[in-house]
């Protein structure tokens, strides 16, 4: 998966190969998170049906800081991705585990609502909104869990004594991945959380 | 090139023919892979097609029972849709595209790799529903409890419509192993797709702009898109599906207030747009063939092009036509009726090209060539019906008959198949460095195509007589049997047909016409090189002037317009046979790797983890599953570029 | 496209990336631009006199359009790589408005 493991350095286009891919698979996770998105909304008629409707069970403040932990996840990202053009790998080497952390962060808060929510009767299996919600927010958090290991590596692999990405993504894929991750977010949060 | 490197481990080289073979991440090698597994499975839904005919040959017959034929006619579509002709697909896509647009590999030779072993593992799993599946009698059910191969294999079609295939009705292990096989099945295609667009984008050879493309690689190019942007859908409906059979989801359980339709939508967002994806490669093997045993260049090629797209981007919008019969709104049923229709217009527009180009052309009607032109009739016969469907009344007759069967076979057997096996006789020579036989392929051919029509005309009105699908017994008194046995008689003679190809390829592959450079005078850059064509390719990456360029570089156009030889065919043919004995110490390609392997062999474990939950069994799945996913891919990154 | 965007944001050039510099004030101050819309959406839902879709999905896409143009750097990347990422949203709204009108009332 390195950049460089092709034998042609060809880029007719200008842009690299790394890029190009992760942009192709990005536009594809947009209609995968596009299509999920839907499948929500096309039950959304039925959620106050069940005993447990959002509105009782949802937290909204807890859920916007973690909200915002994850766009500011972005920043770290964005900010490890600009030392690392200026070749300050220390830098680059703490904002993407600060990344990283904010993301764990973020995977906890969801984590700790999910249990609220079992806890309060919210399963897959007892209500349609059940289903849906979990299933929703749960391929996003797979997304953040994947993408958050994919940090902790690529964030080991940079640094003043070492072989900075000489394998595997790069930190520019790597950033476009994770923030591909917020936006869906962004958009899950307003859909799922905000618009009653 | 000397790497700095942490190398912790060499990466293999080329030890024995085995190692090669697991380790190879040449994109020949992958594609040959390909077509050989493919056809493997082509014999097996053949096999599985062959035994519905037989049985269906009588009224009231008991040659299967009716869980058997449920299973049979559910796997066969499996086979042939996804283990079959995708992988074909990929096998001529990847072989192809690299050398066409003049490089020496693709993008990402290990994700190509690692494709392909998603592809054989996956088919492997999807496979094991016939060993290891389980289905009990169904809420209200009428099967009785039986284990043989098949019976206990997963059922209700291939479209796996909800709630039928849900854990209610369709209770035991074997459908999910369906389910979550064709999820694998999806990733390997997402990740073929992205690996040849970014080859396509970034690796063409110096001077070949976009409009220079063969056809062939544009079409593969609109299917890997069709790819990336259809494949989100299944990919949802299938875990949709896995939520409620494995952890009591409601998406489809009417009771809690699901709704079986939304399958219908994810499924077939997906399915239309799917059987474009497997009949635009075969457009461009079209358009590769008819050219050059023609003599001409390829008529209309921008409209050609954009005829694809075109398909590809209205094949996004006609998906509810096979809805036609559920609950969707009148307005939403006129919408897509019309589009429907309009999608058969850059198809129209595609075959009247290639009439055109064979028109006033020298042509040579060899049995590449007799496969195209036997295309051009199946595929206009398949698609008439096919816009027949168009009309909503009328499929309101027809949906769940025989007559869509028609339809379809006569565009994916007629139409996709022929193509495949015209592709098969133009390329054997370049894989191979021989010719097949013709006068055994003249044979093949004829008793393929007397089989086809034998077997899915009359299936066209058996359909309008109301024969219905799927349905395992027909009673004595309906009236049907005569052409039922016609059809039947069909499907012996197009394994007789298939037969006959397989002896060719033993007989050629040993003693066939030699052909060491360009057999065909082709017109492409796959016929500059030597065959078969060394491991790097090109001793010298072309620079490219024109379309068909390498036809210019043997022939001239004179002031009439026609190609007058420059008379330098030998020396072309003796300088590119002589590249074979040059040093090429100075070309690297990428090296062998075994991590694509193993990280595709964990898959299956991880599917087999899932379904046999809370047993002890399952842990050690999970286990051996995860421990080979991470050695895969941890192994991948560490290692050195190449040696 | 990147006229629009100029014509209706006066100040996006002052904020175009240059590689090879430290930009990272630039990055803060946008992380706190989204962070002040963010607030407000919040706001908004706690307020109840507004009609809330109206206003909170032109403010999510606008974070998104942020988010997208400015850290994943769309904005100044090659057309090619917009293009990509435009067919799959655009291929993904009508989807959703298909699948929400059809939803299920019953």
């Amino acid at each position: 998966m390195s950049s460089v493991d092709t034998i042609q350095e060809h880029e007719a286009t200008g842009v690299s190969n790394q890029k190009m891919a992760m942009w192709l698979f990005l536009s594809s996770e947009v209609v995968f998170f596009a299509v999920l998105i839907s499948t929500y909304l096309f039950y959304k008629g039925k959620f106050s049906q069940g005993n447990l409707s959002p509105e009782e069970l949802f937290d909204i403040p807890f859920t916007s800081v973690s909200s915002f932990i994850l766009l500011m996840s972005s920043l770290t990202m964005v900010l490890s991705h600009n030392f690392y053009e200026i070749k300050n790998y220390e830098k680059s080497r703490i904002w993407i585990f600060a990344t990283a952390f904010l993301g764990i962060l973020f995977i906890s808060g969801q984590i700790y609502e999910y249990t609220e929510f079992i806890q309060s009767g919210l399963t897959i299996s007892s209500s349609i909104f059940g289903t849906a919600f979990y299933f929703v927010t749960g391929f996003h958090g797979l997304h953040v869990v994947i993408g958050v290991i994919l940090l902790l590596t690529t964030g080991s692999q940079i640094g003043p004594n070492k072989n900075n990405r000489k394998y595997g993504l790069s930190i520019e894929s790597l950033a476009l991945y994770w923030h591909c991750v917020d936006i869906v977010w962004i958009v899950i949060f307003t859909v799922v959380y905000l618009i009653p | 090139m000397k790497t700095k490197s942490k190398t912790i481990y060499k990466r293999p080289t080329q030890k024995s023919k085995f190692v090669n073979l697991l380790t190879t991440v040449d994109h020949k090698k992958i594609g040959i892979m390909y077509l050989y597994t493919g056809f493997t499975f082509f014999l097996v839904g053949g096999l599985e097609a062959l035994l519905i005919r037989l049985h269906l040959a009588q009224a009231e017959s008991t040659l299967l029972s009716a869980a058997e034929y449920n299973s049979l006619f559910t796997v066969h579509g499996f086979t042939m849709v996804f283990l079959f002709f995708m992988a074909v697909n990929s096998g001529f896509g990847n072989y192809l595209i690299p050398i066409m647009i003049g490089a020496r590999d693709v993008a990402f030779p290990r994700m190509n790799a690692l494709s392909y072993w998603i592809y054989f593992f996956g088919a492997l799993f999807i496979h094991s529903t016939l060993f290891i599946g389980t289905t009990a009698p169904p809420v209200g059910g009428y099967l009785s409890e039986e284990s043989n191969l098949f019976s206990n294999a997963v059922a209700g079609g291939w479209f796996l419509y909800q709630p039928n295939a849900g854990i209610q009705f369709s209770p035991g292990t074997a459908t999910d192993i369906g389910v979550i096989g064709i999820i694998f099945l999806g990733v390997a295609s997402l990740i073929s797709a992205i690996n040849l667009t970014v080859t396509t984008f970034n690796f063409r050879a110096k001077g070949l702009t976009f409009m220079k493309l063969p056809v062939y690689v544009w079409m593969t190019q609109v299917v890997s898109f069709l790819l990336i942007f259809s494949l989100p859908f299944i990919t949802i409906a299938l875990f949709t599906v896995v939520f409620d059979r494995q952890f009591g989801g409601n998406f489809y359980n009417v009771a809690m207030g699901g709704d079986p339709i939304l399958w219908q939508h994810l499924f077939w967002l997906f399915g239309h747009p799917e059987v474009y994806i497997l009949i635009l490669p075969v457009f461009g093997i079209m358009s590769e063939i008819i050219p050059v045993f023609s003599r001409k260049p390829i008529f209309g090629y921008a409209t050609l092009v954009f005829a694809g797209f075109a398909i590809g981007f209205i094949g996004f919008g006609v998906w509810a036509h096979h809805m036609f019969s559920s609950s969707i709104q009148p307005l939403a049923q006129a919408g897509f009726g019309a589009a429907t229709m309009i999608i058969a217009i850059p198809t129209g527009i595609k075959i009247f090209n290639w009439i055109a180009t064979m028109w006033f052309g020298k042509r040579n009607l060899n049995v590449a060539m007799l496969f195209s032109i036997a295309f051009l009739i199946n595929f206009v016969i398949g698609g008439v019906s096919g816009v027949l469907h168009a009309v909503v009344p009328s499929v309101w007759q027809q949906t769940d008959t025989y007559f869509v069967i028609g339809h379809f076979h006569y565009v994916l057997v007629g139409g996709g198949l022929f193509g495949i096996f015209a592709g098969i006789y133009y390329w054997f020579p370049h894989v191979f460095g021989k010719k097949l036989n013709e006068t055994i392929g003249k044979v093949h051919f004829w008793i393929l195509f007397l089989g086809l029509h034998l077997t899915f005309l009359p299936q066209h009105w058996l359909g309008l007589q109301g024969m219905v699908r799927r349905t395992w017994w027909y009673d004595e008194g309906m009236n049907i049997e005569f052409w039922n046995l016609i059809s039947s008689i069909g499907a012996v003679t197009i394994l007789l047909g298939v037969l006959v190809f397989i002896f060719n390829w033993i007989f050629s592959k040993r003693k066939g016409e030699a052909a060491e450079f360009d057999p065909w005078d082709g017109r492409t850059l796959e016929w500059s090189t030597p065959l078969p064509p060394p491991e790097y390719n090109f001793y010298d990456i072309p620079k490219v002037k024109t379309r068909d360029d390498f036809w210019h570089r043997k022939y001239a156009v004179d002031e009439e317009n026609r190609s007058v030889s420059k008379g330098k065919h030998d020396e072309i043919k003796k300088y590119t046979l002589a590249t074979t004995l040059m040093d090429n110490s100075h070309i690297h390609l990428p090296s062998n790797s075994l991590f694509p392997f193993i990280t595709g062999f964990g898959l299956p474990f991880l599917g087999w983890s899932l379904i046999f939950r809370g047993t002890f069994m399952s842990f050690v799945l999970l286990s051996i599953g995860i421990l080979s996913l991470l050695v895969g891919i941890f192994g991948w990154i560490l290692e050195p570029e190449h040696e | 496209m990147d006229r629009y965007i100029y014509s209706c944001v006066p100040n996006t050039m002052m904020f175009q990336i240059k590689h090879e510099e430290d930009n990272s004030k630039k990055y803060v101050l946008i992380a706190a631009f989204l962070g002040v819309i963010t607030l407000i959406e919040v706001a908004l839902f706690y307020s109840t006199s507004f009609n809330l879709p109206v206003i909170l999905i032109p403010l999510s896409f606008i974070k998104f359009l942020v988010v997208v143009g400015f850290f994943m750097n769309l904005q100044f990347e090659k057309k090619l790589l917009k293009l990509f990422f435009l067919l799959g949203f655009v291929l993904s709204i009508p989807f959703i408005l298909i699948l929400f009108l059809e939803r299920s009332v019953i």
